[in-house]
């Protein structure tokens, strides 16, 4: 991690950060049957969405492989779907398809909306300040139309701090930003790169889908389980994920080592000379003071408290041991117990 | 920390008995707070509270008498902050002295 990266980190764990969400993909979803096509293409439970609530989700093939994970708003008579810029073309032609034979109207909206996160545990009192008191009552999972900035302000996100994210006309951008860089002052607010969000989402052990899942890797193995409805009677990929719900080959664990170790890509994770796994991502946790990783680990195996020797650079194997995610408590939900 | 290596036979036996503490904590959830879910439906690492299962502190009290009353274990509201995910609220349970039927992994 450099300086920049670190005072990033330090801004979005300590205070409250910027991000520009420009990029990220809006597509919007109305008509008469936007709720049929949603429902069975997304895992979650899209028919009990009330107006105003958001859910995180997956879109499946039908073998069960991931599509995406987005974020779905229910606003009334349309649907607003968000996930990643790296998800646009895959998302909007799968979506395009399968909406062939349905009433329904989409429109990608992302190179006419701009959006910006506001993120750190000041983040609910700088946006207070910003777009009014109501915002207190912003649930995590909530939207609102906001009457004072005129624009949507989700509460959503992965780092376990506040994060807002805030939707507008795309020519709106300097003004919306200088006016919460202004309020923000006061707390150190600064523009942040948008990869430290990685970092942060890393800790909670919340998965990166451009990041951490390899091809073939099923939600299942990444422990995506939470994301859907199991209960729901047909949605695209349920078979697969029953199937392989009651036995996963692989998961995806946080393991931490107690000293600064050099790994390869895709280092291997041994016990004795059995290989039973490989790291996909690793980083410096700045809370922790420590390394961490995340690898896909043979299910045998696949429990907290398990040491592993970890192929390095050099000759000698490091020691690496499975651990409990989210590793610690952020600031805003232990500032949020505490009240 | 000090960390030791992990022969098979030690490794298999400790997830054997991390299995056992998490489907047994996965057993009072799901009976108490009446999920729609079975066991192998939710992940360890899975948020208890906003994502994840989305629990409420209506719920959190429940867990809290479900873990005493199953595993013998007294909580405090300090421990509260133990309990993040199935594998959180398994850490505490398997540090705590004078649990009914874990053994210390």
């Amino acid at each position: 991690m450099n300086q920049t990266q670190l005072a990033d980190y330090n801004l979005v764990r300590n205070s409250v950060g910027l991000f520009d969400f420009s990029s990220s993909t809006k597509i919007y979803i109305s008509g008469k049957e936007s709720l049929s096509l949603l429902n069975g293409l997304i895992s979650g439970n899209v028919e009990a969405m009330n107006d105003g609530k958001i859910i995180n989700s997956l879109l499946m093939r039908n073998d069960g492989s991931l599509l995406a994970i987005v974020w779905v708003l229910k606003d009334e008579e349309q649907y607003i779907i968000l996930t990643d810029a790296e998800k646009r073309k895959t998302l909007l032609e799968w979506i395009l398809n399968q909406a062939k034979e349905f009433n329904v109207q989409i429109e990608d909206k992302t190179d006419i909306l701009g959006s910006m996160g506001v993120v750190g545990p000041k983040g609910q009192d700088l946006l207070m300040a910003v777009a009014g008191d109501d915002i207190i009552g912003l649930p995590y999972l909530g939207f609102e139309h906001n009457t004072l900035i005129n624009c949507l302000i989700c509460r959503i996100g992965y780092s376990g701090e506040y994060e807002y994210r805030l939707i507008f006309p795309k020519e709106r951008y300097d003004e919306l930003q200088d006016q919460i860089m202004e309020k923000g002052c006061e707390c150190g607010i600064a523009l942040c790169n948008i990869d430290i969000l990685d970092t942060l989402m890393f800790e909670m052990k919340l998965v990166n889908q451009n990041k951490d899942l390899l091809d073939g890797t099923t939600p299942i193995q990444a422990g995506l389980h939470w994301m859907i409805n199991f209960r729901k009677s047909e949605f695209m990929g349920k078979d697969a994920m029953m199937k392989e719900k009651q036995l996963p080959s692989k998961k995806l664990l946080l393991l931490l080592s107690e000293d600064k170790i050099d790994i390869p890509n895709q280092a291997k994770l041994f016990i004795e000379d059995l290989e039973c796994g490989f790291v996909v991502k690793n980083t410096f946790s700045p809370t922790l003071n420590k390394d961490i990783f995340l690898a896909y680990i043979d299910n045998r195996f696949a429990w907290v408290g398990i040491h592993f020797d970890i192929e390095t650079i050099h000759q000698e194997k490091g020691l690496v041991k499975t651990v409990s995610g989210p590793l610690f408590i952020t600031k805003t939900l232990s500032e949020a117990a505490s009240q | 920390m000090i960390m030791e290596r992990d022969t098979l036979e030690i490794a298999l036996q400790k997830g054997l008995e991390r299995q056992e503490v998490t489907e047994r904590l996965k057993k009072v959830l799901i009976e108490r707070l009446m999920l729609p879910l079975e066991a192998d439906e939710i992940c360890e690492d899975s948020p208890l509270f906003g994502l994840g299962l989305g629990l409420d502190s209506v719920d959190a009290l429940e867990i809290v008498v479900g873990v005493e009353q199953e595993f013998g274990v007294s909580i405090t509201d300090e421990d509260m902050q133990a309990f993040r995910s199935i594998n959180t609220v398994v850490d505490f349970i398997v540090g705590r002295p004078w649990r009914k039927g874990v053994t210390q992994i």
